[in-house]
């Protein structure tokens, strides 16, 4: 009981930090899934686990872009929302065999994600208000602060919403395999969805005007390497 | 809006310079502030050199008025153009060594853009006279162009290997065809994600059972 408590709250403490490089202070791109979700893994004993559900999610929500004061969906929550789950599952079935139900109880939560982030935006706009009434007063001290305090309260919020719908969904996705032992592997198709949703998106996008022949060449070149990898 | 996180990186360059009319050249840069995060660095290069010389409005006019269109320059660069190629080539690499796959692209990534950043600064600390002219040398069209024509191939050979895969090839295309169909018509992910959920579930009690690539 202590050790899942003690996972739930450092995941919700890594959803924190990962999302303060997302907004606030770096943009090293950390919260790409591809990034976070193995170092989620690594830090719930799971990094195998945590590097194929960074992949899955990585392509979707690429082809998004944050143009201009649009705030685009990002797939920060539901890929540790998704390694979360597997870390926490304590039953016989292997880590694989979970992943299409690991992707459908993380995917909903891109939603939250967002709301948060355009929650934070907002209290860092009445941080930028208070920053101007502090310079009137000549407290350039207390302007600084405002700015590491914007930045501290985007992680506290991702890490907050995080620790309360990750708890939740752990119980409800341990609850459901324990009275429905067969869904696993019926749900194994929602395992890739993430990824060639996204992929979807940017073939879309990319092939939209030109571009069909780069397209098909590429994808001869992968369905060789394809065929060839799965024969041997 | 940025405008505390310009502050925040202009303040030790403004308590340098304005000696003791400090307090008007922070009033004049405490304000609205929204562009590419990455091309920011130019405009405070700029600032920085006006502000060093004692042209504190001049500073806010070229800050104001590089904002909008460097903003434009920065999303097509990095969110458009970066961060998708970056991305699929850390893909191609995953179903061969999965593990260096999120480094191959930390270090794809980082490297064009802190490299970038620091160039910028210097860029617009030189060029702060005529901003704007700094400004439209900034592009890196050959590498954008160059990461433009990769980009399309790279998609298709990440889908050609991801399709095999899976030992699904059949079912793979299915579902990347109805998404791809989906997205030509408008629709938004969530709602496409949604139909793509009942379809796949569907798929699932009728029998194909996908493998995921990257488990051994």
């Amino acid at each position: 009981m202590t050790g899942a408590l003690v996972k739930i709250l450092l995941s919700a403490f890594m959803a924190g930090i990962l999302s303060i490089d997302r907004n606030a202070f770096g943009q090293l791109q950390l919260s790409r899934p591809m990034v976070s979700a193995l170092a989620m893994g690594l830090v719930l004993g799971c990094p195998a686990e945590g590097a194929v559900i960074g992949l899955i999610y990585e392509p979707l929500f690429l082809s998004s872009l944050p143009v201009g004061s649009f705030i685009p969906y990002h797939p920060l929550f539901p890929s540790l929302v998704s390694v979360l789950l597997l870390a926490m599952y304590d039953g016989p079935r292997q880590p694989a065999e979970l992943v299409g139900l690991a992707v459908l109880f993380g995917a909903p939560t891109v939603f939250l994600d967002r709301a948060v982030n355009i929650h934070w935006r907002r209290s860092n706009e009445k941080a930028f208000h208070r920053a101007m009434v502090y310079l009137r007063l000549g407290r350039t001290d207390l302007v600084q602060l405002q700015h590491i305090l914007s930045a501290l309260r985007a992680g506290l919020y991702h890490a907050a919403s995080f620790l309360l719908v990750g708890s939740v969904l752990v119980l409800a996705f341990n609850l459901l395999l324990k009275s429905y032992e067969f869904w696993p592997q019926r749900l194994a198709v929602l395992a890739m969805l993430p990824f060639f949703i996204g992929l979807a998106a940017l073939a879309s996008d990319r092939t939209a005007r030109k571009g069909w022949w780069g397209f098909v060449l590429g994808l001869m070149a992968g369905g060789c390497i394809g065929v060839w990898r799965a024969l041997s | 809006m940025q405008g505390l996180g310009f502050f925040y990186s202009l303040f030790p360059w403004l308590a340098k310079v304005s000696g003791r009319h400090s307090r008007e050249a922070y009033h004049r840069h405490l304000g609205y502030f929204n562009t590419n995060p990455y091309m920011s660095s130019y405009i405070l290069g700029v600032v920085s050199r006006l502000e060093e010389e004692g042209r504190g409005d001049e500073s806010v006019k070229a800050r104001n008025n590089l904002m909008g269109p460097l903003g434009a320059m920065g999303d097509n660069y990095y969110w458009a153009k970066l961060l998708p190629f970056s991305v699929l080539v850390s893909l191609a690499l995953s179903f061969f060594w999965a593990s260096a796959a999120p480094l191959l692209f930390l270090f794809i990534y980082n490297a064009v853009h802190l490299t970038n950043r620091w160039g910028y600064l210097s860029s617009g600390y030189r060029n702060a006279h005529s901003p704007q002219e700094g400004a439209a040398r900034l592009n890196g069209r050959g590498l954008q162009r160059n990461m433009e024509r990769l980009t399309t191939p790279l998609l298709g050979f990440v889908l050609g290997v991801a399709v095999f895969g899976t030992q699904t090839p059949g079912t793979s295309l299915l579902v990347f065809g109805a998404a791809f169909m989906m997205f030509r018509r408008q629709w938004k992910t969530p709602a496409i994600f949604g139909v793509l959920v009942v379809l796949a579930i569907f798929l699932g009690f009728l029998g194909p059972n996908m493998r995921i690539p990257w488990f051994g």
